[in-house]
């Protein structure tokens, strides 16, 4: 066995990791070489005390406000999460309701360019927001019933749920634009 | 494995599935059973107690966060192990990148040295703390790896496991680290050094820990 070898096999060897047969080989290497003698003894000295060094312990109390702190700051996190989730959802709701309205009576848009469309642009955008406030303010009750369900599978159904809602109530506010102009262009004919 | 721990995983994985559900206290039962084990680690790992407390805090914090991606076909505690690992190599890094900042500083800013603070110098009679600064001394990498096997006696695989590290460079880390610590020891400490009683039997029997636990026979 040469030393490079016999080394090897001590990195092994202090951790039980070497057979009978290759612990004897080794033994009769550190038997005659005194470099490996010496490697030997300091990994040893080293195993010894690295194995009797004691666990540290923490404060008596360390795991109670551990737990604690941990759900207090899960339960910010979430808080933000959904205000973050609250304020994008608000705003693509009022910005699909009015791309909704435009679509359905292209010539409303005329009413903002025309003189007092500023009036208009006012009463729009306050219109929007308060109703996609009252909205977001209606999920965010249900979120809080169903906090617990937040990240489950459940949660995604219930995404799925309120998007076919949503899809379903825009298609409600198309057509509810759209009819009073028909019924005017078959009177008029 | 024992039966014991057999008992304790079952017990954990119904702590894990209530907390999961819900109930706080169920969780308090994991972080009380973790304490331990986590501040342990914190605390071999920066070798500082209050930072060692934090550290253990944010750990228990992201095992919260995470709860709900724990893969339960894994042992419980790898996985906060692991965490809490990474969370202590984050944080010697950001200590590093503070000293770097720390030196740029003009010559006549008060520094704060960790080795002048007389308070410090007299934790440190302590045989324990005495070992701990030494082990500080090694590199993190280095370091972690060691913690891993004498304070959590897991196997070459564990280790692996939550360190990312290949067998070949764990063994290889293992064995530097120790013979690291071996000179660091004689020259700095030899007090620490046991009294000479060369091992003549294979430790074969009483520690196998290069092979996981799972491979072991059964009773
Ligand atoms: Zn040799």
């Amino acid at each position: 066995m040469k030393c490079d070898e016999a080394v090897e096999r001590m990195a092994l060897a202090i951790d039980g990791g070497v057979s009978d047969q290759e612990w004897d080989r080794l033994q009769a290497h550190i038997q005659m070489c005194q470099a490996c003698a010496q490697t030997w003894l300091m990994l040893q000295q080293v195993d010894r005390v690295l194995r009797t060094a004691p666990v540290v312990e923490p404060p008596p109390d360390f795991a109670r406000r551990a737990a604690r702190a941990a759900v207090e700051a899960n339960r910010r996190c979430q808080n933000l999460l959904g205000g973050v989730v609250l304020l994008i959802g608000s705003t693509l709701l009022a910005l699909l309701m009015a791309a909704t309205v435009i679509l359905a009576r292209p010539d409303f848009v005329l009413v903002f360019f025309a003189p007092g469309g500023v009036v208009q642009w006012q009463r729009t955008v306050r219109i929007l927001f308060e109703g996609a406030l009252l909205l977001g303010r209606m999920v965010w009750a249900l979120v809080g019933v169903w906090q617990s369900v937040l990240l489950g599978p459940f949660f995604w159904l219930l995404v799925a749920m309120m998007a076919l809602a949503g899809v379903a109530w825009l298609a409600l506010v198309y057509m509810a634009v759209r009819l009073p102009q028909r019924q005017v262009v078959a009177v008029r004919s | 494995m024992s039966q014991i721990g057999l008992a304790a995983q079952q017990r954990e994985r119904e702590w894990v599935e209530a907390a999961l559900a819900g109930d706080e206290q169920a969780f308090e039962r994991l972080v009380e059973a973790y304490a331990t084990p986590v501040y342990n680690l914190a605390y071999r790992m920066l070798g500082d107690p209050a930072e060692a407390e934090d550290a253990a805090q944010e750990t228990f914090i992201r095992v919260y966060q995470r709860l709900h991606t724990y893969d339960p076909s894994r042992k419980f505690s790898s996985w906060v192990l692991a965490i809490a690992s990474h969370h202590c190599i984050d944080r010697l890094r950001r200590r590093r990148l503070q000293k770097v900042s720390l030196e740029d500083l003009p010559p006549w800013e008060p520094l704060v040295s960790r080795e002048v603070d007389p308070e410090e110098r007299a934790v440190i009679r302590d045989r324990n703390a005495r070992l701990q600064a030494l082990l500080d001394r090694l590199p993190p990498n280095y370091r972690l790896p060691l913690v891993l096997h004498y304070w959590y006696g897991l196997s070459y695989d564990e280790i692996c496991e939550i360190t990312g590290l290949s067998l070949s460079a764990l063994k290889t880390r293992l064995h530097r680290a120790r013979l690291k610590l071996a000179d660091l020891m004689r020259t700095l400490a030899p007090d620490l050094i046991p009294a000479d009683d060369a091992r003549t039997s294979n430790p074969r029997a009483d520690r196998a820990r290069v092979h996981s636990p799972k491979a072991e026979g059964k009773p």
